[in-house]
């Protein structure tokens, strides 16, 4: 049998050892060394998680609703497999800005805002109250288990009068503990090394003891945790636990239960406390990711049997499931053993309620009392002589006004409640953290006013859900409300809001507190505007990993000088540690900082920062701002500033259109200067053409001339024949001169055309008996095969007579003297008459056939191997046809003939310049 | 090393997603059954070896990138 004193002097020479672990800690920080400096103490610190609440309440929990204690196990561990991700961001975040709690971070993202920061400590200081509360409770039922352990039948729940009560004294030797480990440094962002090292102890201490008293439930007491289970199969009751069917929420409940814990881990002060602020290097994440989670592994491996022993031992309730575990040491009467497992829960009470306490009162100090001191004009707080004592004393009485509250919570209500539920509604208090923090370092465009209403509407639905029934159950007020809704009002039923039944009480709360809070959240920041502060902590935040830690985005344009700000640091910080800010600043920078010179916006960055790790970023602003004179980053400032770069970017977004206009432009000129070229080549070509056709006859009418010069006495007959063929030469002289100049007025538009409706039948008529000698001459027939009806067409005769002759004299040469045979056929298409020319000569070879309308193009005959004619006839030909609005082609098959056809619309034709 | 890096991320994901689904309902139900395994109910079992593979897994895809970083 244990006797209180014994219970007392252990208690209390284990929480000196506390003390003592602590004191060397921070002795070996000071002389920097440091001994928390490893993933393994960093791993064990974030097992502050488990709380007394664990120790205790997993094993009730276990006995009640079977495996459904570990989803707040699984939740954690699957947060440590992507915390590579958000945790590390977080962790970095924190780092450079100098966060000192999960208010100051939300408040920092979100420009700043102390109304944030205040709102998120006053959310966690009463979510979290009651947890501490259940701390001092376990405390305080697991001394009166042990102390009662004679007259274990009766019920562990009695009440003590208030200075005999364990819990008040170990709740004051917390206070002090937490007032000499937790505020060792005015600089909250500073880690508290002693602290650290004493909860890693306490971890180590709690898995210890929970471990002993499992392997002494299942090996000593039972064979074996087979000889647990086979005996617990025989009891339907308590084979129900060991199957799904114990459970009591059903798949959803599970899916919840494990998301909260996920967001738990991270988000609850504490947590947040141990696992960014206190962070030494972001590496130790990287093996914690697998450390913690195997620290709740083991930690849960004999929960199940724990709590099936006990129920074995222990059946029909004579004893709380709650204190199963410490209860079956004493029943087995193991003293050493029960008093080791009380130490367990001991450590996992007092470790929580530290840590909790430290981050809720620099929450309280730096969110809540800071700003509102500091906007109180009369206390002209910024200009008093010393802060630095008045900012610990507010530390401190905060450390003792939590605690005592927490005290207050547990005498009151805290005995009638289960200890795990009121662990849950904590969890889903910390959750509606998780929206504005997740949100806020993936998304800039979440906004100050959306992270306000999401927290607003997401608080206020928890405490009606969650908070409000569970004072009514404890007999604070009516429980009215719950079973008929606010008001009387059905939908507004706390345990099934707007009539959503179906869940347990804390899925629902978290599924509408949760929804609602993200809801807002993104609605409200899609429909409105950031201010510019906000914008810049919303990049900062964003893009942490961009930037490095001078923080250059936080834009100062007001200007102070250097003895302003060494003063105002020495107020918050003391003169030591302003003296040792700005000495490294000079270092760094090696320049002298003369009393009178102009501070730098980098200094006041810097102050604003060191001044943010003691009061707090929105509290730091405001005190900078009363110093730095002219408007410290005024809106209109960084809206300039943000304006200027836009209009930067827009420029140079112009500039870049505008080359590629250019270029395009250049593309273009390249395009018209190459055809420019080559139409210049192609009037070289023509010219040079031109030229050569009629250097030929003129250098035969020259030769023929000079032969008759130099020999007056020629014979007639000789004469008569030079003077034939000079003819000739001047006459095909003059044709190619028409030619050419008929191509040149029509390709320069100036020639006169003559429109009128004529019978074609006419035109043929006309055209054969011109070149009837032609055909005489080389012996070749002519045919006309023309319609009986009139073909009338509004044409200029005298052209298409011209191109009639050059297509049949063109058939004409080229046919065989004898044998050939030449065609002019007309008939009518429909809207258009044709005129086919063919004859039987020797054909054009088909490469030849598409260039055969060009100009100067020149059909070598394949027999004679020589060219006739000037290439030009075709070419005109072309021309007149398609100012006639009709089209002119050639088939050809090489020895049988060619057929040229062209038509002419019938009707008038598009263009109207008749005759003038 | 950033591709590393990015790589080791989207393995954590697959990884907690992949848990996630392991140690939830519906799956759940497939060892829900009162069966005993070696002595141990076949849900204790089935989520106590899940929860060390995972653990393992996060324990590996942490140590190997920690090889590429010091070579």
């Amino acid at each position: 049998m244990l006797r209180d004193w014994i219970i007392l002097v252990v208690v209390f020479s284990y929480l000196g050892l506390l003390f003592a672990i602590a004191y060397y800690g921070d002795k070996r920080a000071d002389e920097g060394r440091s001994i928390i400096s490893n993933p393994y103490i960093y791993a064990l610190s974030i097992a502050v998680y488990c709380t007394a609440w664990t120790f205790y309440g997993s094993v009730g929990r276990a006995a009640s609703t079977g495996i459904e204690f570990l989803p707040i196990y699984f939740g954690p561990t699957l947060m440590m497999a992507i915390g590579w991700m958000v945790l590390r961001k977080i962790v970095r975040i924190a780092k450079v800005q100098r966060i000192t709690t999960i208010a100051d971070f939300i408040g920092s993202r979100y420009g700043k805002s102390s109304l944030l920061g205040g709102l998120v400590s006053i959310i966690a200081v009463v979510g979290i109250m009651p947890y501490i509360a259940l701390q001092l409770k376990a405390v305080s039922t697991s001394f009166n288990i042990l102390h009662l352990s004679s007259e274990l039948g009766i019920s562990s729940g009695q009440a003590q009068p208030v200075f005999g009560d364990t819990a008040l004294y170990v709740a004051l030797m917390m206070a002090a503990f937490t007032i000499l480990f937790g505020t060792r440094h005015i600089d909250a962002s500073e880690r508290h090394e002693g602290m650290v090292a004493a909860i890693a102890f306490e971890s180590l201490v709690k898995l210890l003891a929970f471990l002993a008293v499992g392997i002494f439930v299942t090996y000593s007491m039972y064979s074996g945790p087979a000889d647990v289970f086979s005996q617990a199969a025989q009891n339907p009751d308590l084979a129900r636990l060991m199957t799904l069917d114990g459970t009591t929420s059903g798949g959803t409940g599970w899916l919840f239960l494990t998301m909260l814990a996920m967001l738990a881990i991270v988000f609850l002060p504490r947590q947040f406390q141990v696992a960014v602020v206190e962070n030494v290097d972001e590496d130790h994440l990287r093996k914690a990711a697998w450390l913690f989670p195997l620290y709740l592994f083991i930690i849960n491996l004999f929960v199940l049997p724990v709590a099936i022993g006990g129920l074995l031992r222990f059946p029909n309730g004579a004893v709380d499931t709650d204190a199963f575990v410490l209860a079956l040491p004493i029943i087995a009467q193991h003293d050493l053993l029960a008093m080791f497992v009380f130490l367990g829960g001991l450590s996992a009470a007092t470790g929580m309620v530290i840590v909790e306490t430290i981050a809720l009162s620099t929450m309280v100090s730096n969110d809540l009392v800071m700003p509102v001191l500091l906007r109180i004009k009369a206390l002209a707080l910024p200009s008093r002589d010393d802060l630095s004592g008045l900012l610990l004393a507010i530390r401190r009485g905060a450390i003792i006004f939590i605690l005592f509250m927490g005290y207050i919570y547990f005498r009151t209500i805290g005995e009638s409640y289960a200890l795990v539920t009121i662990g849950l509604v904590s969890f889903a208090a910390a959750a509606q953290f998780a929206p504005p923090i997740l949100l806020g370092i993936y998304w800039r465009g979440a906004s100050r006013a959306g992270a306000l209403s999401g927290l607003t509407v997401g608080f206020l639905i928890w405490a009606f859900t969650l908070l409000l029934p569970a004072l009514a159950k404890s007999g604070w007020f009516s429980t009215d409300f719950i079973d008929f809704g606010l008001f009387g009002i059905d939908l507004l039923k706390p345990y099934s809001l707007f009539g959503l039944s179906g869940f347990d009480t804390i899925s629902h709360s978290v599924f509408w507190s949760l929804l609602l809070n993200i809801a807002c959240l993104t609605g409200v920041s899609l429909f409105s505007r950031q201010s510019a502060i906000e914008r810049v902590q919303a990049t900062v935040f964003v893009d942490v990993y961009r930037q490095t830690i001078s923080g250059t985005t936080d834009l100062w344009r007001g200007t102070a000088t250097v003895s302003e700000l060494h003063v105002l640091c020495s107020r918050f910080l003391g003169t030591a540690r302003a003296e040792q800010i700005f000495s490294a600043y000079a270092q760094e920078r090696s320049i002298q900082l003369y009393d009178n010179l102009q501070a730098d916006p980098i200094l006041i960055n810097r102050v604003e920062r060191e001044l943010a790790g003691a009061i707090g970023s929105a509290s730091a602003r405001v005190v900078v701002s009363s110093t730095v004179k002219g408007e410290a980053l005024s809106l209109e400032n960084v809206m300039e500033i943000l304006d200027e770069t836009s209009q930067v970017v827009e420029y140079s977004h112009r500039l870049e259109e505008k080359s590629a206009e250019l270029e395009a432009a250049t593309e273009e000129l390249r395009e018209a200067n190459r055809r420019l070229k080559e139409l210049d080549q192609l009037k070289d070509d023509f010219v040079f053409t031109v030229s050569h056709e009629l250097r030929t006859p003129l250098t035969s009418i020259r030769a023929l001339c000079e032969i008759l010069y130099d020999n007056p006495d020629l014979e007639l007959a000789e004469r008569q024949e030079f003077l034939g063929t000079m003819v000739k030469e001047t006459e095909r002289l003059t044709r190619l001169v028409n030619e050419v100049l008929d191509l040149a007025r029509i390709e320069s538009g100036r020639m006169e055309w003559r429109m009128e409706s004529l019978d074609l039948r006419e035109l043929v008529k006309d055209a054969a008996s011109a070149v009837a000698q032609l055909f005489k001459e080389r012996d070749i027939r002519l045919q006309q095969d023309l319609p009986s009806q009139p073909a009338i067409a509004a044409v200029d005769r005298d052209r298409v007579i011209q191109v009639l002759i050059n297509l049949i004299s063109n058939a004409n040469k080229f046919s065989e003297p004898g044998s050939g045979t030449v065609k002019v056929s007309l008939q009518n298409a429909g809207s258009a008459y044709r005129f086919d020319v063919t004859d039987n000569g020797s054909g054009i070879p088909p490469h030849e056939l598409p260039h055969i309308f060009e100009k100067f193009h020149q059909v070598h005959d394949p027999v004679q191997g020589r060219p006739k004619g000037s290439g030009l006839g075709l070419a005109i030909s072309q021309r007149i046809i398609e100012h006639h609005g009709g089209k002119i082609e050639a088939r050809s098959t090489v020895g049988q003939g060619t057929t040229i056809s062209f038509s002419v619309p019938a009707g008038r034709p598009k263009d109207g310049s008749e005759a003038q | 090393m950033k591709i590393g890096e990015s790589r080791r991320s989207e393995k954590l994901v697959a990884l907690a997603m992949a848990a996630a689904v392991a140690l939830n309902y519906p799956i759940l139900h497939l060892f829900g059954g009162s069966s005993l395994v070696l002595g141990m109910p076949l849900l204790y079992l089935y989520l106590f070896l899940v929860w060390a593979v995972v653990i393992a897994c996060i324990s590996w895809v942490m140590r190997r990138h920690k090889l590429e970083h010091d070579r």
